[in-house]
Parts: structure tokens; sequence; C-alpha cells
């Protein structure tokens, strides 16, 4: 703890400014840590509270001809202060920063998305045409030297890369040799990519990402300069690509890059046409174009569009445009992703706001104690300005303490973040979010204006209040001052119910989706992928890996059955046009099915039912008749009013597939998705002959699957060390991308939630019982004079429950049009479901009125002749 | 023109910080850490400066060349990193003795008139 504390000190030491961070943190960091050594955690305090009262010194020092020595004893005044109540320091510290620590938790994921996508030089002036070019297209592109300051190419795909005789499946970005130049990334380690390595038969080159070097490689500065293989063909790795940086895609961030004109020596299938670097028809490289100052894309375009023509002359092309590479990079859910860090930021910021409602009330609540401190020093003449001045200082001082402890908190929410997806399942993780420098400049651009927004308000009535009646009794100008703290609670209990609202939501759309058939039974099931093309595996040895591996996988203990499928839920689908024997498709009608192949015990594994017919069997094989499988949704689509086991299909011209089973319809993409037809066909008949692409292992176990991972993996490598095997894990882990949205949005509403409940129970409690502190005295001589105990408790009671109710009305209102907002990550449920909304409210209005209780009873309970002869 | 050497006076009254710092380089030149460790010394534990203090401070201290730099070396009785060691220069110890003067002329007038400190 004291090592990670020291590591903060260490980031926050760059809040100096920069002549004398430049000249003398360094220094300051070795006596930071001899402090540390002689005197261990002791040290800690005060190196911060020296860090609280230098860094602004050592600003405000900068700024000539300010009055800033006042300032200074403001700030040395304030600290003193809060020092003296540390209980009103701790809680308005600790509430702050955990509103700011959640907002730049969120503003570091948003940083990474949607604002700074690419961690490239000047990325507004980077763009990519929406459809993919030849190579000799993209070779023209370049020529235009005129409107672009360079044009770059790239493209993704997987390749098994082995060191030290471990494979790995990873994602390879081939890119031309002016990659790194045009999007201004600087090496980390080694050398990146140059024109000279453009040269299709140099030698075999790769640079990797910091990211994959750190964790594959442990940032061994030795590998460079060593070989690796990529795909079996031996490449040399010459450099490391700057931290941050992998590649322009946030979807699929890569691993390492290769020369684009080393493809067809590396790729298999399609990419390894020699012919890939020649044809004008093949199109494959995604340009990235940097265009010069003052060409606009429209122009960039029609230029592009000019040099396509020439070279195409018989084609008529869609016309190209172009859009941001930024936009780009989160690929095709850029509408989900963005809405859904929208909707993040969104919460983060209310339950902020909530939080600062409780510190402005608490300060309010000081202001009314401090009215006679502030009375004397009005009398004796200080100067409104001067009083003003004092209070803001203070908050600002309470708001950057708390946004410096909210650097704790949201190192703490991005591990928590770590764990979750964004719609489209961008791993969070695979951001590589960190407390970075623009986090922490966010984080203190949120604590001051924070501190102005809740703290403006009590110190503009302080420096107004009239010093002669401050110096008097108190009692009688408090009813301005408890409607301002009422409407404050108003606000709260509104946001709150907001919160609390979308928690309901998210929850019952998350119950409603892990209700929801999904087709298969997902736990007891271990899952394995492996791609056998990027070993270089011919079908005969690829046949013989598969079979081998059910077998080993079979010996495993309490394993009931194992199969491989070409498609499991989310990753990928092939969809092909079909004919059906007696189905007459409509005008414009295509008649289609997604299909997969499986081996024989697929269904057993998966636990996907079989309505009707009979599953796969050995003998279904390459040499026997044609056979599939379809869903029930193809069974009744195209097989109407008769039973689809006997009838038949064919996916080309002349092969009849006859179905032989009917088996329940599963989910592949989202959930709620209305069904698809699809067939299954043996792996031995498979319609795509591709048997040596990517293929996923199911092994239903009747122990625990989780502890079966490791076995699986190892039984797998045992066949082939080197072969591409990759994400070994639990079925239910796959398809959680499926309830992924709702998931996060729980857990994350559901915080945040339970967070702004309990700031505003403490705002309810903290008004009410002030409001009858103020009023002790009136409800003593009440009671003395024969008032009903029962009377003066509906009294505060219904003094107390008025915000309340105004809040919750305004809370509904805001939620049914919030809830629209939200509305596309839901499942099974409506943004204005009105059980959910009947269920907040009740929660809200029993925590407010144990909240009111409370001081209610207390009321009730005044003792008249002590209350009188108070003061 | 030539420049006027700058007067030690003109310095005063000195902040405590300043005056603490070139108290502590009084009689030998120190590292950052060895400056903090001297003050808390001196004044028994009652001015305990931190590094952001006393960097800034020292900063503005160069610049006015109060101090300077000396070399960077280890210190023997701390671990092996090379610190860099500042020194009063004459004027730094000329405004301290100016300082010590004028709180001297303070002491000697609050004692003729009998205040006595508490």
């Amino acid at each position: 703890m004291t090592a990670w504390l020291l590591r903060v000190y260490a980031i926050a030491l760059r809040a100096y400014p920069a002549d004398l961070r430049r000249s003398h943190t360094a220094e300051m960091l070795q006596c930071a840590r001899a402090d540390v050594a002689a005197r261990g955690a002791a040290a800690l305090p005060r190196l911060f509270a020296d860090l609280l009262v230098s860094v602004p010194r050592e600003w405000l020092l900068l700024t000539k001809g300010v009055p800033m020595h006042g300032i200074l004893r403001d700030f040395a005044y304030a600290l003193r202060l809060l020092r003296r109540s540390p209980g009103f320091s701790a809680a308005a510290v600790v509430t702050l920063a955990l509103g700011i620590g959640a907002n730049a938790a969120i503003f570091s994921l948003a940083d990474s998305t949607l604002l700074r996508p690419l961690k490239v030089s000047h990325p507004s002036e980077l763009y990519a045409p929406r459809f993919s070019s030849s190579y000799p297209d993209f070779l023209d592109y370049q020529q235009r030297r005129d409107v672009f300051a360079g044009v770059a190419g790239s493209n993704g795909g997987r390749v098994n890369a082995v060191a030290d005789g471990r494979g790995e499946f990873v994602a390879a970005g081939f890119v031309s040799g002016n990659y790194f130049d045009v999007l201004g990334v600087p090496p980390a380690a080694g050398r990146l990519f140059r024109i000279e390595d453009d040269d299709r038969n140099g030698p075999g080159v790769a640079v990797l990402t910091d990211r994959w070097w750190r964790t594959r490689f442990g940032a061994d500065p030795g590998l460079i300069g060593r070989t690796i293989q990529v795909n079996n063909v031996p490449v040399t790795v010459i450099g490391v690509a700057a931290p941050g940086f992998q590649g322009t895609s946030v979807s699929e961030p890569y691993h390492l890059f290769l020369p684009m004109t080393h493809t067809p020596r590396v790729q298999t299938g399609f990419f390894a046409r020699p012919s890939l670097l020649t044809g004008r028809n093949m199109s494959w490289v995604g340009a990235i174009l940097r265009l010069r100052p003052g060409v606009t894309p429209a122009a960039a375009a029609s230029v592009l569009e000019g040099v396509y023509r020439q070279s195409h002359p018989r084609t008529h092309p869609e016309a190209i445009t172009l859009t941001p590479l930024g936009q780009r990079s989160l690929g095709a859910g850029i509408d989900n992703v963005q809405r859904f860090v929208i909707l993040l930021a969104a919460v983060v910021g209310v339950t902020l706001l909530i939080g600062c409602a409780n510190v402005a009330n608490l300060l309010l609540a000081r202001a009314a104690a401090r009215r006679r401190e502030l009375g004397v020093r009005l009398a004796i003449g200080a100067s409104r300005m001067r009083i003003f001045r004092q209070l803001v200082v203070e908050s600002l001082v309470l708001a950057v303490m708390g946004g410096a402890a909210s650097v704790v908190v949201a190192s703490l929410g991005l591990r928590l973040l770590a764990r979750f997806q964004l719609p489209g399942g961008i791993e969070i993780d695979a951001l590589g979010l960190a407390v970075s420098r623009p986090v922490l400049g966010f984080t203190m651009l949120t604590a001051c204006g924070t501190g102005l927004l809740f703290g403006i308000a009590p110190a503009w009535r302080a420096a107004r209040a009239d010093a002669i009646r401050s110096l008097r009794d108190e009692s009688r100008a408090s009813t301005a001052r408890s409607a301002l703290r009422s409407t404050l609670v108003a606000a709260q209990v509104a946001l709150s119910l907001v919160l609390l609202a979308g928690t309901g939501l998210f929850l019952r759309s998350l119950a409603a989706s892990l209700q929801a058939p999904l087709g298969f039974r997902v736990e007891h099931v271990a899952t394995a992928s492996v791609n056998l093309g990027a070993a270089r595996y011919t079908p005969v040895r690829a046949r013989e890996f598969y079979d081998e591996a059910i077998a080993r996988a079979k010996r495993l203990p309490g394993v009931t059955a194992a199969a491989w499928t070409s498609l499991v839920p989310t990753l990928g689908s092939r969809s092909m046009s079909v004919t059906f024997e007696g189905y007459q498709p409509a005008p414009q009608e295509d008649p289609h099915v997604y299909s997969t192949a499986v081996t024989p015990e697929y269904f057993a594994a998966s636990g996907t039912r079989l309505l009707r017919g009979r599953p796969f069997a050995p003998t279904d094989t390459a040499a026997s008749p044609l056979v599939g499988i379809v869903n029930d949704t193809a069974a009744r689509k195209y097989f109407p009013g008769r039973d689809a086991v006997g009838g038949r299909l064919k996916v080309d011209e002349e092969h009849w597939i006859e179905v032989v089973g009917v088996a329940e319809d599963t989910t592949l993409r989202d959930i709620g998705d209305a069904p698809e037809p699809f067939l299954y066909s043996p792996l031995t008949q498979d319609p795509f002959g591709d048997q040596v692409n990517t293929l996923h292992l199911l092994v239903r176990t009747d122990e625990n699957e989780e502890a079966a991972l490791g076995p699986l993996s190892a039984a797998l490598r045992g066949i082939d060390a080197s072969a591409p095997v990759y994400d070994v894990s639990t079925f239910a882990w796959r398809v959680r991308r499926l309830v992924m949205p709702q998931r996060m949005g729980t857990a994350l509403f559901g915080a945040f939630a339970a967070l702004a409940l309990v700031l505003s129970a403490l705002g309810i409690y903290a008004v009410a019982s002030y409001v009858t502190r103020l009023r002790t005295r009136e409800i003593g001589i009440r009671i003395a004079l024969g008032a009903d105990r029962e009377r003066i408790r509906h009294l505060v009671l219904r003094q107390g429950t008025a915000p309340v109710a105004a809040g919750v009305a305004a809370g509904l209102a805001a939620s049914a049009v919030g809830g629209q907002f939200a509305a596309a990550f839901l499942r099974g449920v409506t943004p204005r479901d009105p059980l959910t909304y009947a269920g907040v409210t009740l929660l809200l209005v029993l925590v407010a009125a144990a909240a009111i209780w409370i001081p209610a009873r207390r009321a009730a309970a005044v003792d008249p002749i002590r209350a009188l002869r108070q003061d | 023109m030539t420049k006027r050497p700058p007067d030690p006076r003109d310095f005063l009254p000195l902040t405590p910080a300043i005056a603490h710092i070139l108290l502590a380089l009084a009689d030998e030149d120190r590292h950052g850490y060895a400056i903090m460790q001297e003050i808390e010394r001196m004044t028994e534990g009652a001015v305990r400066m931190g590094p952001g203090t006393l960097y800034g401070t020292l900063k503005r201290m160069l610049a006015s060349r109060l101090v300077e730099e000396t070399d960077a070396r280890p210190d023997p009785a701390l671990d092996d990193e090379r610190r860099r060691y500042y020194r009063a220069t004459p004027l730094g110890t000329a405004v301290l003795a100016a300082e010590t003067e004028r709180m001297a002329a303070l002491l000697g007038a609050a004692r003729a008139k009998r205040v006595r400190a508490r």
C-alpha cells in the first residue's frame, strides 16, 4: 500500500508547473522516497499535505500582479479550518472522491473510445474510404502527393505466431512500409517499418505492439532481432510500436504488424493467391489517407474517384465516400458504443451532482454554524468580497482534496471496468485504460468545477449576511436557507430516482435475457478454438487432428460428449441461398439459411434439443448421401404444413441434401433477435468444403467446466504444441457477450444507484434534523402550551416529506424521458415499465421515510423546559 | 552602465522557508533531503518542510542567486543514489546575516520594552 501511494505521489508531482517539474520533481521524489524509507507510512500524510499547499502556490506565483498573498493566506486558513472539523472534511472529501473518481474512470473509457480512439498524431487529418481497394489501386492513390500528405495501407487477419515452441493465434496488421510514418507512431524499442520493407522479396520482419510485447514476452528487450514463426514463416522482430498503439481498429486490436507485401507469403486461403498484389479486381487493402491542410474530404474523394476511373474504365463503382478514421475504428457498432458510453457518462455525472448537492448541504449547515464568526469579521470591517473569496477557497480546497483522493477511486474503477465489454464485443481490458495525464487533467478540472458548483451559492449567501442580524439570535433567518436546502434535497431525490429506475430496468432486462431460451445448455461445457489453416495443415492432417482431439477430450474425467462446430454464438456466421424442394418463393424473396458444419456428437455437446429425426452419425461421410438438420424456423418457413424430415434442399445446382432432423432454434447474435433459418451439415460433407479453417470444440462434462479448461488445453497442445489453439474458455463465458450490455448496465447502474440512495438518504436526514434543531425552541413552546406530541411528529414529517414528494414527481418525469436513451440496451422490458417505476418509487419513499422518521421522533420527544432554557 | 551588486537588505524580511533553508546551509552543503532533516532538527520538530515547499523555494533562491548547486554525488549515509547538493552563495550568507541583524534589532527593541516570550 505504501509503495502504491508513493506511485500516486510520483504521478501527482506532474501537477506542478512545467518549469519546476522539469528541474526538480525528480529530486522531490528522491526526498519522498528517503522520507518513506526513514519513517514508513507515517511520512505520507505530510507529503500529500505539502503537495496540496505547494502546487497551488507554485501556480499562483506564476500569475504576476494578482494579489495572491491574500489567496495564499486563505488557503492556509482553509486547511486549518478543515483540519479542525475532521468529520465534516472526511464526509465531504469521501463523497467528492467517489463522485469524481467514477467520472474520471468513465472519462478514461470515453477518451479511448469516443474522443481519441486512435493513438496517432493529428487524427483529425486521417480519413478512410468506405470500401477496400486493390493493391495496384492503392499504389496509384499514393502518387497523388498534391492531395495526400501520405497514404498508408492495412489489412487485418489472424495468424499463428509461434515463439519458443508455443503457438498463439493473434490478430496481425499487414501494413504498408509508410504506415507508422503516415500515422505518426514512434517506436518504443528497435525500429518500425520503412519504405524498404515494402520489398515483397525482402527478409521477413515484424513489429510488435507494446501490449503484446509485455503480456507475451515480458517486455524482453532481447526479443528484438530474434526470429519467430508466423504461420510457419520465419520473421525477425525488428521493433515495438509506441505504448497504446494497437492499430486503427478498437474492436480488433492488433498484436503484431507484418509488411503488407508479405501477405501472400504468410497468409493462407484467399490471401495466399499470387495475384493478390497485382490483380486490380482483388479488393482487400484498407487505405488510410492523411489529407494535406486545406483539402476537404469531398475533394479528396473525387480525386480518388478520378484515379480509380482511369484504371477501371469499364466499371461504374459506387461513389467513393470518406469517413474520419476515428469513427471507423469503432467498427460497425459505433452507434451503440457511443450511446452506451454516453449513458455511462450520464450516470456518473448524475451521481456526482447528487454528491455535490450533499456537500452543498453540508456547507450550508456549516455556514449556519459559522454565522457568528463571519458576522464578527464583517462587523470589524472585512469586506464582503473577502468573505466570499475565503469561503470559495474553502470549497475549492475541499474539492481539490476530493479530486486527489479520487485518483485512487478512478484506478479501482478502471480495474472493475476491465472485466466488462462494450457493445460490439469490444473488450474494455484490451483498451488498456489507465489514469493517464488527460484523465488527471480531467479529474482536476472536474474537481475545481464541482468546488465552484457547490461552493458559490453557500458563499454568496454567507457574504450577503447582515452583520448585526448574524450576531443576534439566528433561528429566524432560517426559512430562506432551508428553502434552498429543501430544493437541493428534491433535486437529489429526483436524480436518485432516475438512477434507481435505470437499475430496475436493466435488472428486469437482465432477468429476461437470462431466462430467454438460448437453444444451448451452456453450463458444464468447456470450449476451445483452433485454426489449422494458419499452421499450414493439409485437409487430411486436419481431419486426423480433429478426430484425435475428440478422442483425447473424451478421455478427460467426466466428459460425456465432444464435438467440433464451425460456429459458436456471436462468432461468425455464413448465410447462403438455397432451393427447397416444393417451396415456391415469393417474388423478390431469396430463400436462404445460415449454416454450420458439425461433428456427430454436436447436439449432445451443445445441449441443443433435437425436436424430430436423428442426429448425425459417424456413418454420414463424404461418400454417403448428403444429409442436413434444419432448425425449427427453417422447418416452419420452408416446409409449411408438412414434416421437414424427409424433405430436400440444395445449396448448389446439382446436389440434393436430405433433411434428417429438426433442431430447436438458437440465439446467435443478440437476445431478442427473431431466429433465422438454419442448416446443420456433417463436417465431412460441409458444403463449403473448407475443413482447415477456424473450428470450435465443445466438450460437455459432468464436472466443473472451469476445472476442465486446463486439461483440455493440455490435451490439445499434446497433439501439436504449435497448433494455434486459442480462446480456451467455458461456453458460458463465450455467450456472456449476449447479455453483456444488460449485465454491465445492471452492475454499474446498481452500484451508482446504491451510492445515490445512500447520499440522498443522508441529505434528507440532514435537512430534516437541521430544521428540527432550529425549531427546537418553537417546538418546546408548543409542547409547553399543550400541543399534542403526535401532532408535532406529524408536523416534522410533513415538512420533511414535501421535498421528497416533489423530487419523486420530477424524477419520474425525468426517467420517462431518459429511459428512451437506454431503450437500445433493454430486452424484454419497455423503458416505461410501470412495475419498475412503482417498485423504485416505493423503495425511495421507504428510505426517505426512515430518514425523516428519526428527527421527527426526536422532535416529539423534546423536553420543553430544556428547549426554552437553551441559548 | 555597470550592474550594481544586489544589496542584501533588498531581500528582507525573509519568508520563514527561505530563512530556514539558509540556516540549514549555513554550516555545510546539503542535498534536499538533508536540508529537510536539518530544518526539522534545528527547530526540534516544530518546522517540517515538505519536498514541494522546499524545492519551490529553492528554485526561486537559485534564480535570485542566494544558493547554488554544487555537484551531484551519493550520500554515504543514505543509499547509492546520486543527489544534487546545494550551497549558500556569498550573497545568501550576507542576506542571512542581514536578516539575523534585523531580528536581533527587533529582539533588542522588544527586550527594552520588557516584552517577553510566552
